[in-house]
């Protein structure tokens, strides 16, 4: 009975010891929640220190990847030929589609007078560390402020929009996925110029929010950068129209998230500061007031003068 | 009366091993994140690190404390961006729980441990949701989380073997050591 006695004495002050570890794990939940800057300043300084072996650990793991891949390349050339032979067709005459297009745009561009942004250079960066898991879609890229890399920075494949820097430290720098339930982006949809908001919910579709009562976007319609915010250049393709059930609308992005390795990041010109990224105006040119046609906002003129 | 620097060294300290056990915790949390690269496991990369406490905390409980897993847990949220005491707390619950429970899984079989290695994902999993339901205030796509814990419980039995093998290297690496310096 003693021995019992003592032994659950000797146990109290672990037990008051483990509580004390959760209860500091909750409290630093709240602390992260709270998005402080000396806690976003850590966790870069941390993940910047500790990315070299993180490279290391991930180069054989990446190696192993490449190798299988490479022989799955090749169990499926001859039918890989094929897909190619009649993709490069279809590329061609793409082309020639864009060609035309691309004069037609630019006689339109002189007609209106706008100015084509050319406070861009691109970066290309390599992903090296990838989600991992559902809560938290993030992408840590090579590459930091030794490249000119800013906070906001908007990160792009060929394909279209992947997300935009959030943390830089000198020689890594991490990027919010479209995905993640963080990421905000201010979109407008193609055909129909109706302004939006395009929310990651860390899935993979994106929600399409903040959409006029009359808008009606249309089944696979192209939704695309509004640049609003003036933090993502206007024009970067984020994905096409999904139909939910009723008025929801979801949007599924162009860029294939789980494959991307290689990213390009817009990085401003040397010599350009952050606060000089504007060019908003230079885009956005109010029409006359006499003008009642509607604006692509979606609102008319005499809506956006009152 | 002696003072400590009179008496002779302790050279057969736990600590350095502990030490060393965490730094493998740490370890795991990067060949994790190594693993997330490959497509297949992109948002739905193995838990290793979960998979590690569980077996240290089953059969080596001396040797990872519930300190060793919060701060494990710690270093995944600083290395990748997630929410901060989210990872640490639901490893040090599932060290505690792990404890609770070696009494009775010690001697059981494998396929016990097994089942109670899945409870133990689903607990893990659904913590983290619960947490992220409230900070958030909506649900990340299940099915991924559904893959990630399908893909730990099936991988279990392989990192198990490598986890049993280590085990005994260690131990006999150790013995040897102790053994020579008692001839």
């Amino acid at each position: 009975m003693a021995g019992r006695t003592g032994r659950m004495r000797a146990a109290q002050p672990r037990r008051f010891f483990h509580l004390l570890i959760i209860l500091l794990g909750f409290a630093l939940i709240f602390v992260g929640k709270a998005d402080m800057l000396a806690v976003r300043t850590v966790q870069t300084s941390f993940s910047g220190l500790f990315a070299p072996l993180f490279n290391v650990v991930a180069t054989p793991v990446r190696a192993v990847e490449t190798m299988f891949e490479g022989m799955r390349t090749v169990a499926s050339l001859r039918e890989e030929t094929v897909r190619l032979r009649a993709e490069n067709e279809r590329l061609k005459r793409w082309q020639r589609r864009s060609e035309i297009l691309e004069s037609e745009n630019r006689q339109l561009r002189t007609v209106l007078g706008a100015v084509i942004p050319a406070d861009r250079q691109a970066v290309t960066a390599r992903a090296i560390a990838a989600p991992g898991s559902s809560f938290s879609h993030t992408m840590m890229i090579t590459h930091g402020t030794d490249k000119r890399i800013h906070r906001g920075d908007p990160v792009v494949t060929a394909d279209g929009l992947v997300g935009y820097i959030i943390e830089v430290s000198k020689r890594h720098s991490w990027v919010l996925m479209l995905s993640d339930v963080n990421s905000r982006i201010p979109i407008l949809l193609s055909t129909s110029s109706w302004p939006g908001l395009a929310i990651g919910q860390n899935s993979d579709v994106l929600s399409l929010s903040f959409l006029p009562l009359e808008a009606e976007p249309k089944e696979n319609e192209l939704v695309l950068t509004s640049g609003h915010g003036e933090i993502l250049p206007p024009g970067l393709p984020v994905g096409r129209v999904i139909k939910g059930v009723g008025r929801e609308y979801y949007i599924q992005p162009v860029v294939d998230l789980r494959k991307v390795s290689f990213v390009s990041i817009l990085v401003r010109p040397e010599g350009e500061g952050v606060s000089e990224i504007g060019g908003f105006a230079d885009f956005f040119t109010p029409l006359p007031e006499t003008d009642n046609k509607r604006l692509l906002e979606g609102f008319s003129p005499k809506d956006v003068l009152q | 009366m002696t003072s400590p620097l009179d008496r002779p060294a302790e050279l057969s300290s736990p600590i350095p091993i502990q030490v060393l056990l965490a730094l493998f915790g740490c370890f795991l949390v990067l060949l994790e994140g190594a693993f997330a690269q490959w497509q297949v496991f992109f948002v739905a990369a193995p838990l290793l690190v979960l998979a590690y406490v569980f077996y240290m905390n089953l059969f080596f409980s001396n040797q990872l404390s519930i300190i060793a897993a919060f701060l494990i847990g710690l270093f995944s949220e600083l290395m990748f961006f997630e929410t901060l005491g989210m990872n640490a707390t639901a490893l040090a619950l599932v060290a505690l729980i792990t404890r609770w429970r070696s009494p009775i899984l010690i001697h059981s079989d494998f396929l016990e441990i097994w089942s109670a290695f899945s409870l133990i994902v689903l607990f893990f999993s659904s913590f983290k949701m619960a947490i992220y339901l409230v900070a958030y205030l909506s649900l990340p796509a299940i099915s991924d989380i559904f893959l990630q814990a399908g893909m730990t419980i099936l991988l279990f039995p392989i990192f198990y073997v490598l986890l049993v093998s280590a085990a005994s290297a260690g131990q006999f690496i150790l013995r040897t050591r102790m053994d020579g310096r008692i001839k």
